[in-house]
């Protein structure tokens, strides 16, 4: 073939595959989601993450009315970078277009609400999200049993209709802590695509929440393109992993506000504050230490060896197990190279770290209704067999849950009096893991049964 | 002598009569001429049955596909909906979902399912090889190079799931590139393309595996669902005018040099002896699908089957010359992946499986009953 042929044959491929990627990349529809985009992202330093949020605090009420106004009567100036969502319809200007939404939002008027996503990108819902639903006509969809969570501290459990089926199905729910879960219908893939978005239309789902990760950009254009037509609200924030710094804690205060149940969402955030309160004065007030941890991650049918952990990842989305344990002084003693910091490691590498506790998280056990706490235990015991026998000397500790859920925070003062029992006293420990399955949660149980049960944390302190 | 007293003449044996009965018969060269070409008439519009009753299938399943979906449209609503929205008289709640996504999917399918297939009648022909098929050239691997590299990198989470598109495409071209490249030291032979192609194909994969053992699970998830190939990728209609470009162009120039396609299937040899040259034209068609080839599964994922089986399944009916094989595998094909979509969403509803799938699942065994009662005179 000669020299010539060649590059003719070269020039016609470069000339076809410039036109065309040209033409992808100009025909490039970049919307993902419902509501608007106007291609901006923001960053902001606080926990609601709502358009009227101005004061960054946790909750939309009149004190954000008031901070707009005085910016607007010239009391005070407005700083873009770090009261952004004081800007509530992103004109670039605060007016009292801004405060008179925040009013509107407050007195529960129907209408759009803004907020930032988990791209950093301004999207919105239809507001208040509970008229959406018209009184039972209109369902909600939520990823996985930990995404049912919420539901019940909002007082909205009623309304899903449809799950995700990831850890365990609906036919495998403790009904006692999800009544009538049996009877949700399940999409038996995780991801969404636009095959499903049909679905959603048939099954009057107008609301759907899950992880980032599972709604593929097919069923996201589908969503946007239609909307007008059908409001498929898709919030989108994290509901089991921490994407970019937003944890499922925000997500919470944000769903609040976003159903207008400031009410019930306050019970929450301040259960919240109160663990927090009550790390940070252990920890000011004893000289506990920063402890290392390695948190191996195990289900029904993993392998025990290697075995997936959670640890710190190369990428925005982390497993929010991480986030929670580490409000504890604890620091994590692996790093993976996997985006979300989920990654099999081999038991001998785990060994080598030699850390101070290996914390090992697991998903399923705890709503299973087939998964008895002996089984877990026996399971949990095995993997500590596994490093016992490799020589490792250090605490072993295991929850039947994942600590990105919403009980993730309940059980920490209870782990923490295990490993610095000086600090972390132990009737207040137990006294906050019981508040928060008594008031957040379905179970029915003493604090007595608390303690005996598959949420109490499972130790093997040494071989 | 007659006939007639020839079976009266008993004393000739049956052998003189038969010889003397061969010897009468009319072998002139007008009547052999007109028996020839009333076979070739017939066999010509058996061809022609085949290509026109595969165009009905297309529009009879592709009526059918465009009725399935969780949401229930009655099979005239559908229509009507179809007709309101272009005269612009939209008042259907589900125009939507008919005109922006049943519609460019099927349109799609029928786009992709004609490309492959004639992707894979070429590269059969040129490389004499009835394993052949569009991805021979390592195409897939380079697609799907490109396509890890956006969901893994983060190319899809920050520039959206086009980037996805222009990443499998342009590194899609790399594989054929390669062996253009190659071809000015090496021939442009089979052997020499196959050969080229599979070890383009080993490097691509190695690099690729390596940059999935990196992904986090959602990625690999993703990974997974592109590589088993599904129309559900097609995201509108946005994906329709790229991929229509590029196949009817490989279609038009298909057709165009169907005939040296013939030529070239007796040899490099006999090619050049009727002045073809047969590793240009070899090259010129490796181009063709690749670029071809490359617009499809960078829109589709790599559905696999299409361009393997169909050539061997419409030989079966209209024989190898490629003046017919070439625009009847693009109806089969078409018809083919349609049917095989709609299987993929019916079957195990409200699930869905990849249509890439559902044509493994297709094309396995009728590929082995192929085999087992393989016809040589029509490869």
């Amino acid at each position: 073939m000669d020299q010539k042929s060649v590059i003719i044959v070269a020039a016609v491929i470069i000339a076809v595959a410039i036109v065309a990627v040209g033409f992808m990349a100009f025909n490039n529809n970049g919307g993902s989601g419902s509501g608007e985009d106007d291609g901006r992202t923001y960053t902001i330093n606080t926990e609601l993450r709502v358009f009227g949020n101005a004061n960054n605090d946790k909750y939309l009420n009149s004190a954000d009315v008031t901070f707009i106004k005085n910016i607007v009567d010239g009391k005070s100036a407005w700083n873009s970078a770090e009261n952004p969502l004081a800007d509530v319809n992103a004109d670039g200007k605060i007016t009292s277009k801004d405060y008179e939404m925040v009013q509107d939002y407050i007195d529960g008027k129907t209408g759009t609400m803004y907020y930032v996503d988990w791209n950093k990108q301004r999207s919105s819902v239809d507001y208040p999200l509970t008229n959406v639903l018209e009184n039972g006509t209109y369902g909600i969809h939520s990823m996985f049993s930990t995404g049912l969570d919420w539901l019940i501290i909002l007082g909205l459990y009623d309304n899903v209709t449809y799950m995700s089926n990831g850890d365990i199905g609906p036919d495998d729910l403790d009904l006692e802590l999800y009544p009538n879960a049996d009877k949700l219908k399940v999409f038996k893939d995780i991801r969404l695509t636009s095959d499903h978005y049909e679905t959603f239309i048939n099954e009057k789902i107008k609301i759907t929440m899950g992880d980032k990760r599972w709604y593929d950009d097919t069923f996201l254009k589908a969503v946007e393109d239609n909307f007008g037509k059908y409001n498929l609200n898709v919030i989108k924030l994290p509901m089991n992993r921490t994407v970019d710094g937003i944890t499922w804690e925000d997500t919470m205060i944000t769903l609040g506000v976003m159903f207008n149940l400031q009410n019930k969402s306050a019970g929450y955030i301040k259960y919240i504050e109160k663990v927090d309160a009550a790390i940070e004065t252990a920890i000011a007030s004893a000289d506990v230490g920063t402890k290392t941890y390695i948190m191996p991650y195990t289900a029904p049918g993993y392998d025990l060896n290697p075995m997936y952990v959670d640890a710190h990842g190369s990428g925005p989305v982390l497993m929010a197990d991480v986030y929670t344990i580490e409000k504890l002084p604890l620091t994590s003693a692996v790093s993976v190279v996997t985006a979300d910091g989920f990654d099999a490691v081999e038991a001998e590498t785990i060994i080598k770290y030699n850390p101070n506790a290996l914390i090992i998280s697991s998903f399923g056990y705890a709503s299973s209704k087939s998964m008895t706490k002996e089984q877990y235990v026996d399971h949990f015991q095995d993997i500590a067999d596994i490093f016992r026998d490799m020589g490792y000397t250090g605490l072993i500790y295991g929850i039947a849950f994942e600590n990105c859920t919403m009980a993730g925070s309940a059980f920490l003062l209870t782990l923490a009096h295990s490993i610095w029992d000086d600090a972390f006293d132990e009737d207040e420990a137990w006294a906050l893991m019981y508040e928060y399955y008594h008031n957040f949660t379905n179970y029915k149980g003493s604090l007595s049964d608390l303690k005996d049960s598959k949420f109490a944390v499972w130790e093997n302190l040494w071989y | 002598m007659s006939e007639n007293k020839l079976e009266e003449d008993h004393i000739l044996s049956a052998d003189v009569i038969n010889s003397v009965k061969d010897w009468n018969t009319d072998y002139s060269d007008d009547a052999q001429f007109a028996d020839t070409v009333k076979d070739y008439k017939s066999s010509i519009v058996k061809k022609f049955i085949f290509i026109a009753f595969f165009l009905v299938v297309i529009v009879v399943v592709t009526s059918i596909a465009i009725t399935v979906g969780a949401v229930n449209i009655g099979f005239f609503e559908v229509y009507e909906i179809i007709w309101q929205h272009l005269t612009g008289n939209i008042v259907s709640d589900y125009d939507y979902i008919v005109f922006e996504m049943r519609l460019p999917r099927v349109v799609a399918g029928i786009i992709a399912g004609a490309g492959l297939a004639i992707c894979g009648v070429i590269m059969q022909s040129v490389l004499k090889n009835p394993l052949a098929d569009p991805y021979t050239t390592g195409v897939s691997s380079g697609a799907s190079f490109g396509a890890v590299i956006a969901m893994t990198l983060g190319f899809t989470a920050a520039f959206g799931s086009n980037s996805l598109v222009i990443l499998a495409f342009a590194f899609s071209l790399v594989p054929t590139m390669v062996i253009a490249m190659m071809s000015r030291f090496s021939n442009a032979s089979p052997t020499t393309v196959i050969m080229a192609g599979i070890g383009i194909m080993y490097i691509f994969n190695a690099v690729t595996t390596v940059l999935m053992l990196w992904a986090d699970s959602s990625a690999l998830n993703q990974i997974f669902y592109w590589q088993t190939g599904s129309l559900a990728l097609i995201k509108g209609w946005e994906s329709i005018p790229v991929m229509f470009g590029v196949v009817l162009f490989g279609v038009v120039i298909s057709m165009f040099i169907s005939g040296k396609l013939n030529v070239l299937a007796t040899g490099d040899d006999s090619a050049k002896a009727l002045g073809i040259n047969a590793d240009r034209m070899r090259l010129l068609c490796l181009v063709l699908t690749g670029i071809v080839s490359a617009a499809v599964v960078s829109y589709t994922g790599l559905i696999g089957f299409v361009g393997l089986v169909t050539p061997h399944i419409v030989r079966m009916f209209i024989g190898a010359d490629n003046r017919y094989l070439v625009p009847a595998s693009a109806i089969f094909g078409a018809a083919l992946m349609i049917v095989a979509d709609v299987i993929g969403r019916v079957i195990i509803y409200p699930s869905a499986l990849p249509v890439g799938v559902v044509m493994s699942f297709i094309g396995g065994p009728i590929f082995l009953w192929m085999v087992i009662r393989r016809n040589s005179s029509a490869w």
